[in-house]
């Protein structure tokens, strides 16, 4: 039997996912497909905030979009794990303070 | 039938197990693992007395064609302890598995110590833990040099000098110039009392330099892994 999943009961949560789905439908399609990262910023943003609360979320998506800036694909084979669909893969766990990086 | 029956006996030598052997190493050669993996197989199945050998090429058949466990279990037919202990530790090094590795090439003694001393270091290596790979094996001489994230931190009091510290100075400079903006207006609309503005820049300003002190700590810490990775890939050079 299939289980259901868990339903957010954090308002935070519930809000800024709101925000960001909101944005994705609304904003995003308009600007097209401008930003230099995989998952994109708002992706990352609603992820980890899912992912490690509204605190550290916040935190981790104002740091990615600092990041996101013209200069970003510059460095990409310096700071990041590499290119997925032409984009300069940066996943959530390799931003995450407290999580310790290991070679996979 | 009669032509299938003379056409078998015409190619029994197809089914001698020297041949198969002879076929089996061609195709390990030939880094065909799959089909020498059949071949031996075949050859142990058909032959009388088959020495260890045939089941240590089956293990490195299998551990290169990513099927670890089944190496794992195959090195049971290994008798001399010492070299079941290296196919095993070897199968889960490759595995990934560096952990379970150490446990079984710790006890390999001679011929196999060197392999496995070295298989070990590397393990260590890979954990980024350099200081014990040193006790197994010869580590390059320019070590990773590596910066403290609380200086990054430290830095990042004024927007974008933890990211500069970094080496990163596209993004210190756009942190430098987003919580710049952000602050004066901020400033602006306080200045002329136009209190939702003032709140929502503010709220902003406050996000974006928190985000920017992370951010010092995050590239720090990042630029410490790729000097990790760096230094692990000129160790493997060497290897």
């Amino acid at each position: 039997m299939l289980t259901q999943a868990p339903h957010e009961t954090n308002p935070a949560k519930i809000v800024t996912s709101s925000g960001f789905k909101l944005y994705q439908k609304l904003i995003s399609p308009s600007q097209g497909d401008v930003c230099n990262f995989s998952p994109s910023c708002s992706h990352f943003a609603m992820e980890s905030i899912e992912k490690h609360g509204i605190i550290w979320g916040t935190l981790m998506a104002s740091d990615r979009l600092q990041r996101c800036n013209p200069w970003a694909l510059g460095s990409f084979d310096k700071y990041y794990a590499g290119i997925k669909d032409r984009k300069i893969y940066d996943p959530i766990n390799n931003n995450y303070i407290w999580h310790n990086q290991k070679r996979q | 039938m009669t032509i299938t029956i003379l056409l078998l006996i015409c190619q029994a030598e197809l089914f001698e197990p020297q041949n198969m052997l002879k076929f089996a190493e061609h195709c390990y050669a030939q880094e065909d693992y799959a089909a020498a993996l059949h071949e031996y197989r075949r050859y142990l199945f058909l032959s009388d007395s088959a020495g260890e050998e045939i089941y240590e090429r089956i293990i490195e058949c299998l551990t290169r064609l990513g099927r670890y466990h089944e190496a794992i279990n195959e090195s049971e037919n290994i008798n001399d302890i010492n070299k079941r202990n290296y196919f095993r530790g070897l199968a889960f090094f490759t595995a990934g598995e560096v952990d379970s590795s150490r446990t079984y090439l710790h006890c390999v003694a001679i011929p196999y110590e060197n392999d496995a001393r070295k298989l070990i270091g590397l393990g260590y290596a890979y954990e980024f833990n350099f200081d014990e790979a040193a006790n197994y094996i010869d580590l390059p001489q320019n070590k990773p040099s590596y910066k403290e994230p609380a200086l990054g931190a430290l830095l990042s009091l004024c927007p974008g000098g933890g990211q500069f510290y970094a080496g990163r100075f596209g993004d210190g400079l756009y942190s430098f110039l987003l919580v710049g903006t952000a602050a004066l207006l901020s400033y602006y609309y306080y200045d002329r009392d136009e209190d939702i503005k003032f709140g929502f820049t503010l709220g902003a300003a406050i996000i974006l330099y928190a985000g920017n002190i992370y951010g010092g700590i995050n590239s720090v810490r990042n630029y410490n892994y790729y000097e990790n990775e760096k230094y692990l890939q000129e160790i493997l050079e060497v290897k």
